[in-house]
């Protein structure tokens, strides 16, 4: 039987996502900073950190598994 | 992108790539594949729904002013637009500044000229009023063009402090591990708000 699945993050910690964000090495915060306040896309965050579009998404992937991991909503 | 079994979703979607459906950095039969799962897979669209969850939180703590980070002059126009009050300081390097943070401030930031040119690793350190450090923000995120790094100082810490003195100073992490100085900025803050002139 199928079970309604609720967000786990329904009313999110803000401290704790403070502690979590400055837990990512700088470059990790700075794209998902970059990411989710500027909007920027993958090539204007790469020109940023000097490093190419594709390593951006590494760097953004492993900061989103690393911010999951940190607020305990990790799959 | 997929995870594997989990739950009764058997092709879960990884977070990170739900995260790129969301910011539409996927190609156009990534996006199709994903969007046909999430019609079907209520797991995978309450993940989604965790990961916009956590990019708005994100988003807020931006616009909040909150972070100790370095940012980009994009960050700095972005927050103009939206209409954040940015405060900015501009020490030459081995000069000071005088500074302050006002109630109405949104953003606080430190200018640091420097030549990063050459520079393959640049450290930023932060010390104390005799010059010790503190703490450090290894590996920071430089453009050798720009010709300066803006650090973002929290601005609910700035707020809350009393007068003191940070020095901040930029080094290169040399292939041999040794550091070369880049160059040292102190701030003098006086305390403006009402509350205690020292810790």
């Amino acid at each position: 039987m199928l079970m309604p699945v609720q967000p786990s993050i329904p009313n999110l910690d803000h401290q704790l996502l403070t502690r979590c964000v400055q837990k990512l090495k700088e470059r990790e915060r700075a794209v998902v900073v970059m990411t989710f306040y500027d909007e920027k896309t993958s090539a204007d965050v790469a020109n940023f950190l000097g490093v190419s579009e594709a390593n951006t998404r590494v760097i953004r992937h492993r900061a989103i598994h690393q911010l999951r991991d940190c607020m305990g909503v990790a799959s | 992108m997929s995870t594997g079994n989990e739950g009764h979703c058997s092709n879960a979607i990884d977070a990170a790539v739900l995260a790129d459906y969301w910011l539409s950095a996927l190609s156009g039969a990534d996006e199709e594949a994903v969007e046909q799962h999430l019609f079907e897979c209520d797991l995978c669209g309450a993940r989604l729904r965790e990961v916009i969850a956590l990019a708005e939180g994100v988003r807020k703590l931006a616009r909040d002013g909150s972070l100790q980070m370095v940012v980009s002059d994009a960050f700095l126009k972005c927050a103009a637009d939206e209409g954040l009050q940015v405060r900015q300081y501009a020490p030459p390097p081995g000069g000071s500044v005088q500074c302050t943070v006002t109630a109405e401030d949104d953003i606080l930031i430190g200018r640091l000229a420097a030549n990063l040119s050459g520079a393959k690793r640049v450290d930023l350190c932060l010390c104390d009023e005799h010059g010790v450090e503190q703490s450090r923000l290894p590996d920071i995120p430089v453009n050798p063009a720009a010709g300066s790094v803006l650090l973002q100082e929290s601005i609910t810490f700035a707020k809350a402090a009393p007068n003191n003195k940070m020095i901040a100073r930029l080094v290169a992490i040399e292939e041999s591990g040794d550091e070369r100085l880049l160059g040292e900025y102190t701030f003098n803050h006086t305390r403006s708000l009402p509350g205690p002139g020292a810790w």
